[in-house]
């Protein structure tokens, strides 16, 4: 599985919330297929609620863990 | 606060809100038992001005702003404190935004001189009604709806950040602090007239002369004697280290050094300024406004909406109604320029 990560450090909610949703539109045809996997890098404190709230309502699973002071958020499809 | 509001008419979602009720719910319980105990100095506090809907006109500026910036004038302190540079372009600008509001603030002072709705400050004393048969009913209603979201397991928020504190603690302690600066300094939390002082002192280093020429940093709006003192204290918006300074270029001061250390505390202190461009031509805009809207009201949505709400203010219900078209504006430009 392909592995695509951007990064959104320094960026605030909404704008680190609505730019990971652009992204996972862009990839959605991947996403759903099981194709690829999203890795978002975040050091919005906000952004660790915000975004899995909503990509879980799109029917996405969320995984998150802690690297250096930021947070990943893992998308993918099960 | 912001996302409380905004999440509101972006995502339709008003999870976060139900904490600003809580928190609106202890601060009234509070200061309605320190009214009836005796504790309160000043109903209404200091500052808090008869209603006048120019502070409808204020909300719709500072609720715009707030969403297109993202901060409001306490979110961009605590971003940065934990190094967030988008608070800080934020906070930069609602320095500037507040400053510029010295220029305009004899003609808005012209403006708004007829826009005056009653003499009085607060809802009760209008009514000439003691304050608790309107806090009761509103209790009642308080408790009833806290109580089904606790049974319906909605006070708790999911959340995996490091050090996350549940947001239902913050509102009870964030009532407590309200309560225990009425207590102390005769008013509730509020720090714009700070901002503008920040504004001057810079002023003050390049064009002292237009300083001392300009009635808005002249004039000393606060003029009374604190609670458990008897010296009469004055301040203002203007460059001096005064009453104004002392009351809250503090809070400013420990929301920053607090915000540092927790940052420190969970290893998320770091300074990351590559963001998009367009992100801090939000910010810069947004912040202006904030600040510019936050002496238009005159004060900010931690002023009105977790002080003077709870003392049933006229102005800060005419804050209110003013903010929510101004967030809902904000958030459908935010929306649009994003997409």
């Amino acid at each position: 599985m392909k592995t695509i990560e951007f990064d959104i450090c320094g960026q605030i909610c909404p704008s680190a919330l609505l730019t990971a949703l652009k992204e996972i539109n862009r990839h959605k045809g991947q996403l759903k297929q099981g194709e690829c996997e999203l890795v978002i890098l975040t050091d919005a404190r906000d952004a660790t609620r915000t975004i899995p709230s909503a990509v879980e309502n799109m029917g996405y699973q969320v995984d998150i863990s802690k690297k250096s002071g930021c947070y990943l958020i893992r998308i993918f499809t099960r | 606060m912001v996302g409380m509001l905004r999440d509101l008419f972006m995502f339709r979602q008003g999870t976060m809100l139900r904490f600003l009720v809580i928190q609106l719910g202890v601060t009234l319980l509070l200061l309605e038992l320190l009214r009836l105990g005796g504790g309160l100095s000043y109903d209404p506090p200091p500052l808090m001005k008869t209603a006048n809907l120019s502070s409808v006109v204020g909300g719709v500026v500072f609720g715009f702003g707030m969403v297109l910036t993202g901060s409001c004038v306490v979110g961009c302190l605590y971003k940065t404190g934990a190094g967030n540079v988008l608070g800080l372009c934020a906070f930069i600008f609602m320095i500037a935004g507040a400053t510029l509001y010295a220029e305009m603030a004899p003609w808005w002072k012209h403006v708004t001189e007829h826009w005056n709705l009653t003499q009085q400050v607060t809802v009760y004393h209008s009514f000439g009604i003691p304050s608790w048969w309107l806090t009761l009913p509103l209790l009642v209603v308080w408790l009833w709806r806290v109580h089904a979201w606790k049974r319906e397991k909605k006070l708790v928020v999911a959340a995996v950040a490091e050090g996350y504190i549940q947001p239902w603690k913050t509102a009870v302690g964030l009532a407590g602090v309200t309560v225990l600066l009425c207590v102390f300094t005769g008013m509730p939390m509020g720090i714009t007239t700070m901002y503008v002082k920040m504004g001057a002192w810079v002023e003050q280093l390049v064009i002292p002369e237009h300083v001392a020429a300009t009635s808005y940093f002249v004039g000393k709006g606060l003029n009374y004697i604190p609670p458990l003192t008897d010296q009469m204290v004055s301040g203002g918006a203007g460059p001096g280290l005064d009453a104004i300074a002392a009351l809250q270029l503090s809070v400013i001061l420990g929301i920053l050094t607090g915000a540092f250390l927790s940052a420190k505390r969970v290893g998320e202190f770091h300074w990351v300024y590559r963001v998009p461009k367009s992100q801090y031509l939000f910010s810069a805009s947004g912040g202006l406004l904030v600040g510019l809207g936050a002496r238009m009201a005159p004060g900010c949505n931690v002023w009105h909406m977790m002080g003077g709400v709870p003392f049933l203010a006229w102005n800060s219900f005419l804050f209110v109604l003013g903010l929510l078209p101004g967030v809902w504006l904000g958030s459908k430009v935010l929306l649009s320029r994003m997409s």
